[in-house]
Order: structure tokens, then sequence, then C-alpha cells
């Protein structure tokens, strides 16, 4: 066996027992929308119907679906108050799921026409396979489910970095690192959620723009990419933001195919976020958002552009939301709301900070001069590498129009929409980071970095989340 | 000198990016607060006079030594007393520890810890926390954070409202303090199962601790995910592939 697929095999083990370790950390249920994805499918695997709103409003949840909220003492850990009956308060007001977790979790209903379904659909044969086992057993088995599309994401991660970068595993160490210990992803993407599909299938797009990038066009190779971008869309629209990604890989590569001038390329690529931003904001002010787009619903709503975004009460939605964005990300797990970053968040703002302006400085460094001679990267380098920074603008575009679009933090927005862009966004943040490092202690860029994510992982299960969901 | 320049202007962006996060961040809200546990921010039940709140709970570990409760507090310079009295029932004669505080400390919204000696065999015993406030007003404005319907399954909360006549109970409520004699008259007797917010902390002895939450992580879940020695043995199986992890990560960095 090659030292790569060691390496591989190492990194792939690595993955499968910690996302073992967060399944089995986290009680049933208690994660982002869970109980209504399990729902979900359960109706179409199960009960043979589709999640419509006249469904849920007759069929009946799974009988032990309550019981199991009460033994695992979700209601409790997450903090909102139990569906209880004013006669009987230990039952539910009914049998009815759109009755029990919806209302009371602010957590979404899945229904049909309103939500994309492709996860649902792909996932409803184990469900009707699986329909004779206790309700909590099914659920652990659709997670394992989840943890096998994060492998599958962490290895193309792997392939994903060593195509940009052939020939130095550093940089697929360092990416493959921060997915495997990042507590949010594992979390997020062990659940039973829609978010763990579209994550991998993104994944699976971006290595497909690598490809086609660093080892040449072809037929087979624009045929993964289009097809990771088509089953992505659908599947959640937080894979949306691939779309003007898209346009900016096929200018970027027009550039360079056709030798186009810097400035003709730079005023292409800020016409293009130009209008991703705007069209993003109308596109929340006439619909109910990128769903509409997902499950092409016709636009209804009026177009309304005459708000104060630049008010007092503006700013302070803006600057919550990014902290809510920023926090989420590091910590908070979803429905179960822990903070973990408490005492010392600051720290990491900061350090996030500064391997910010060490991405900056890489920036400036290597993807700026494309025109000179003399570059550190290669041409093809230089290309995936802009393509990826623009998908990095293109998915906070995604996040934060909505709230500037509805001046509400309905929309959140929780970090697991972020996701989707995590490949470029961790071999970014790595690049950031092993800008800071200086050259004599540059055999200590990957063992620090290991044992920052190490450590603040173990922090995280260990010291806030054992502690906290088990007393 | 290019080098030099270099890390001025690095400094400088730290420094400038600290002070930014300063000002649009600089105000850390505690996270121990009612709005982290919204289930507990409904209710306040009010104390003053012989009012009384009593939560019985059940200590999943050894050493108990923390109970953390949420309390709205708008005196902020009186010389009233809150007691706390852990007992082995509600009504038990006899105190396991008593706790006497000033009104004054009292944050609201953020946790308020009880701290006392571990409790080494408080593993699956029943315990129960009575709260009264040495109030001689009605307006000492010290309420306790509850939730409206019954959410801790291992206990209940009681409330018993002032019965005693205050001196100063016909003073006129100040604006923010309305809420509390609104809440004490409408609620003399609780007739409905509540619980009030609380959370547990423990000091015991590691051995058995560990043995408690391997037996917590096990409970109820199917599978190999229901045995404790499961959780070891992914521990272990997690070390090692850590370890190996380390070697390949220092070779790989050295080549």
């Amino acid at each position: 066996m090659s030292h790569n697929f060691k390496f591989l095999a190492l990194l792939v083990s690595l993955t499968l027992v910690r996302g073992l370790i967060y399944i089995a950390i986290f009680p049933p249920w208690l994660a982002p929308d869970e109980p209504a994805h399990f729902e979900a499918i359960r109706l179409m695997g199960q009960e043979g119907v589709w999640p419509t709103q006249a469904i849920y409003l007759t069929t009946p949840m799974h009988p032990d679906m309550h019981t199991s909220f009460q033994s695992f003492q979700i209601w409790q850990l997450s903090g909102y108050a139990p569906p209880q009956d004013a006669l009987n308060p230990h039952e539910p007001v009914n049998n009815l799921f759109i009755y029990y977790y919806p209302p009371t979790s602010t957590g979404s209903l899945i229904i049909a026409g309103n939500y994309p379904l492709v996860y649902h659909v792909l996932m409803a044969p184990l469900s009707a396979l699986v329909k004779n086992f206790p309700l909590v057993q099914q659920l652990y088995l659709m997670r394992l489910v989840s943890l096998l599309f994060t492998t599958l994401t962490v290895i193309l991660g792997w392939f994903f970095a060593q195509t940009i970068f052939p020939g130095n595993k550093v940089y697929a160490f360092g990416l493959t690192i921060f997915l495997i210990f990042l507590p949010m992803n594992l979390h997020v993407n062990t659940s039973v959620n829609s978010d763990v599909f579209v994550v991998f299938l993104v994944s699976l797009y971006f290595f497909g723009l690598a490809k086609l990038f660093c080892e040449g066009v072809s037929l087979s190779k624009i045929g993964l990419t289009a097809v990771a971008l088509g089953l992505a869309i659908m599947t959640k629209p937080t894979a949306l933001f691939i779309i003007p990604t898209t346009f900016v890989a096929l200018i970027v590569y027009l550039a360079r195919r056709f030798y186009w001038k810097p400035l003709l390329l730079t005023g292409l690529l800020v016409i293009i976020v130009v209008l991703t931003f705007s069209g993003s904001i109308v596109l929340f002010q006439v619909t109910e958002g990128g769903r509409a787009i997902s499950t092409l619903q016709s636009f209804s709503q009026p177009l309304n552009l005459q708000k104060n975004y630049f008010g007092p009460s503006s700013w302070a939605i803006y600057l919550h939301t990014i902290r809510w964005g920023f926090l989420s990300f590091w910590g908070l797990f979803g429905w179960a709301n822990i903070p973990i970053l408490r005492t010392g968040m600051r720290a990491v703002w900061l350090i996030c900070l500064v391997i910010g302006f060490g991405g900056l400085l890489f920036i400036k460094k290597y993807i700026l001069p494309m025109g000179q001679s003399q570059r550190p990267l290669s041409s093809n380098q230089q290309d995936i590498l802009l393509v990826l920074l623009f998908s990095l603008i293109f998915i906070l575009i995604s996040m934060y129009t909505p709230i500037i679009a509805t001046q509400s933090t309905h929309w959140g927005p929780p970090s697991r929409y972020f996701f989707p862009a995590l490949l470029p966004f961790s071999l970014y943040f790595f690049l950031g980071y092993q800008q800071l490092i200086p050259a004599r202690f540059y055999s200590l860029t990957l063992p620090i970095w290991l044992a920052a994510l190490l450590l603040f992982d173990t922090f995280a299960w260990g010291y806030v989340l054992i502690p906290r969901l088990y007393g | 000198m290019r080098k030099k320049h270099w890390s001025i202007i690095i400094l400088l962006l730290i420094i400038a990016s600290g002070s930014v996060y300063q000002l649009l961040w600089g105000r850390i809200s505690n996270f121990d607060t009612v709005y982290y546990s919204p289930l507990y921010s409904t209710d306040i039940y009010f104390l003053a006079g012989d009012a009384q709140i009593t939560q019985e709970f059940e200590a999943e570990y050894p050493g108990l030594s923390r109970i953390e409760l949420y309390f709205e507090n708008q005196a902020n310079n009186n010389s009233n007393e809150v007691v706390f009295h852990l007992k082995q029932q509600c009504d038990a004669a006899e105190d396991i520890e008593t706790l006497t505080v000033k009104q004054v400390s009292i944050v609201s919204k953020q946790a308020f810890p009880l701290t006392f000696s571990p409790l080494d065999d408080s593993a699956g015993r029943r315990y129960c926390i009575v709260v009264e406030s040495k109030s001689g007003e009605v307006n000492s404005s010290l309420g306790v954070y509850a939730s409206g319907v019954d959410t801790y399954p291992r206990g209940s909360a009681t409330y018993k409202s002032n019965t005693i006549a205050l001196p100063n109970s016909s003073a006129v409520a100040l604006t923010n303090q309305i809420w509390l004699p609104i809440v004490q008259k409408t609620q003399p007797v609780v007739q409905h199962p509540f619980d009030i917010g609380f959370k547990l902390y423990y000091n015991g002895k590691t051995g058995a601790t560990l043995q408690t939450l391997l037996r917590q992580l096990a409970t109820y879940k199917p599978g190999p995910l229901g045995q404790p020695m499961f959780y070891i043995f992914l521990l272990l199986l997690y070390g090692g592939l850590i370890a190996i992890l380390w070697v390949v990560i220092l070779k790989v960095q050295k080549n």
C-alpha cells in the first residue's frame, strides 16, 4: 500500500472513531432539526406517503417519539418547554408531529413543495428497511449514514488538497485535520439532516473544479462537477453559492485561455459579486428565500427596497448575526445551544483575526500577482485558489443577505449554512495560518496546527459537552 | 529592513483589529443566563415575608458541591438576606447545608452559585433546595426564575406565598418592579406542576464519577452504545489513532 493510502486510511479511521464519539455523546434528537428530518424520512419510507401539510395533520408521529424525548430529557437539555397536555402534563398535546416538535422548538417542518427532498428520498429506503427496529435504533443507524458521508467528505478533502498542491502532503493534512477536529462539523454532519449530504455534494463539486483547473478539462470531469452542482442545488439552498462560483470559474478559465487583460477580469468579477449580492437580497424580498429556487416555486411577495438598511437597529442586527455566526461555527451545537467558547471567546476571535490577516498576506503574495513571470504558484493553482476565494465571498453573501433583506434574525445564520464551503475555508484557513509561521519554524507548522485543534476539540467534548449533557 | 516594515504593519493590524473587536464585541454576555435556558424564563416567583420556594431533585453523581439558580433581583442596595437550605426532603427539619447570602450579591438572570463541601455519597440520592428571603418588605424585589410547566422529571417545585403582613405593603411599586406584585397576587398558591431553573455541579472522586458517567452515557442507548465498555474502547482506539497521527505528522513535516 502506498504512503498516500496509508495516510488516508489513518485519517478515515480517525474520522470514523471521532464521528462515533460525537454520535454517542449527543443524545437522539439533540441536533439541528433532526426530529423534523427524521419524521419526513419516516413518512416517506415507512408510511409510504409524501410529507405534505395534510399528511402531517392526519398521520400520527411514531408512537415512541414522545417517550424517547422524555427518556433522553431532550426538552430539558435543549431548554425548550415541552408541548404538554394541560390535563395530563406527562403526555403531549396529541400524537401529531406537527403539534409536537415544530411549534415549541422553532424547528422546521419538512414539507413537500416548500423544502427540497433529495436527501429524504435517498434515506427513505433505509427507513423502510429498519421499520421494525426500535425508534432510537433507527435514528442511530441513520446517523451512521451521515458519518459515512462525512468520511467521504474528508476523503474528498484529502484528494482536493493533493490536486491543488501535488507532491506536498502538508496541505492535505492541514485541510483534513481541520475537517476532522472541528467539533461543529462532527456534530452537525453526523446527525440526521440534509446538511451532511449537501456538504458532501458541494465538496465533490469543489473536487471536480480543482481537477478541471489543475489537471486539464475532460468530459468526465465536467460531468462530475455538473452532476455535483445540480444535485447540491436540489438538495439544499445553502448550496446556491456555487452557482455564482461556477460563473467565476468560467470567467477565470476563459481569461486564462484567451489572455484577457487583468482589468477586464477584475471588472467582470466585481460585476458578478455585485449581481450576486443584490440578486440575493431581491430573492429574499420576493420569496421565502433560496428554497424557492431549490423547489422551483414561483415568486409571490412584493419587492420592498425602501427599508432603512443602515439605522442603529439594522447595525445591531448585523453585529448580532456576525457574532452568532462566529459562535455557532466554533460551538453552540445547534439545538443543544451549548456555548463552548465562553471565556476563551475573545482569544479565539483574535486568533481567527490574526489567521485572517495571514490569509490576506497569502492572497497578496501568491494570488494577486497573476500576470508576473516569477510566481511561486503555477497559473493553474492561482486560478483555482482565486475561484475558491470567490466561493467564500459568495457563501458569506448567501448567509448574510437574508438578514439584510429581511432585517431580522429569522435566518440565523447558523454556521452549518457555511459548512458547504468547508473545503475552501479549511484550505484558506490553513494557508493563512501557515503565513504566520516564521521560515525557521516551518517544521512545526503541522504539529502546532494539530495540537491547537486537538486541544480545542478535547476541551469541547471533554470539558463542555459531556458535563453539560450528562450532568 | 523590509522584514521589519512588515512586522510593524502586522502588529498595527493586530492592534487595530483588537480595537475593532473590542468595539463591536467587547461586551460579552454571560452565557449562564436565562437567555440560554429559555425553558426557565417564563415564570418568576416572588420572595418576601415568609414566602418560600422549594425544588426537589436527584443528584446523578457523587460529590454534589454546587447548585446554580436564576434570580431576578431589582433591589440594588438593601440589606436583605436570602437563605438557602439544602435538605434530604423538603419537609425535613434538619438542613444538610444552610447558606445565607446578601441579596445585593445576586445578579439578575445570571446563574447564582451556591457552593458547599462536596457530598461524597450524593449519587442517586434525592435532595430538596429551599429558598427564602429574610425580607420585611413587599418590594424586596427578588424573584426566582421557573418554568411554566413540568420540565424536570425527577422532582418538582412548590411555592408558598407570603402570609404575614409586611410593613410597607402599600408602597407604590416602581415601574420596573410592577411585575413582581402581580406575580404574587395572581399566584398565591401554585396548583400546576412546575420547576425552578437550576443546575447541579459535582466534585466527587474521579473513579466513582467516571463509573457513573459511563453508566449515564450508555443509558437508554441501543446496541454497543448501550454498553459502558464501548466508550472505554472508543477512547482507547481514539488515543491510539491520535498517537499514530502525531508520529505521521512529525514525519511528513520533516520530509
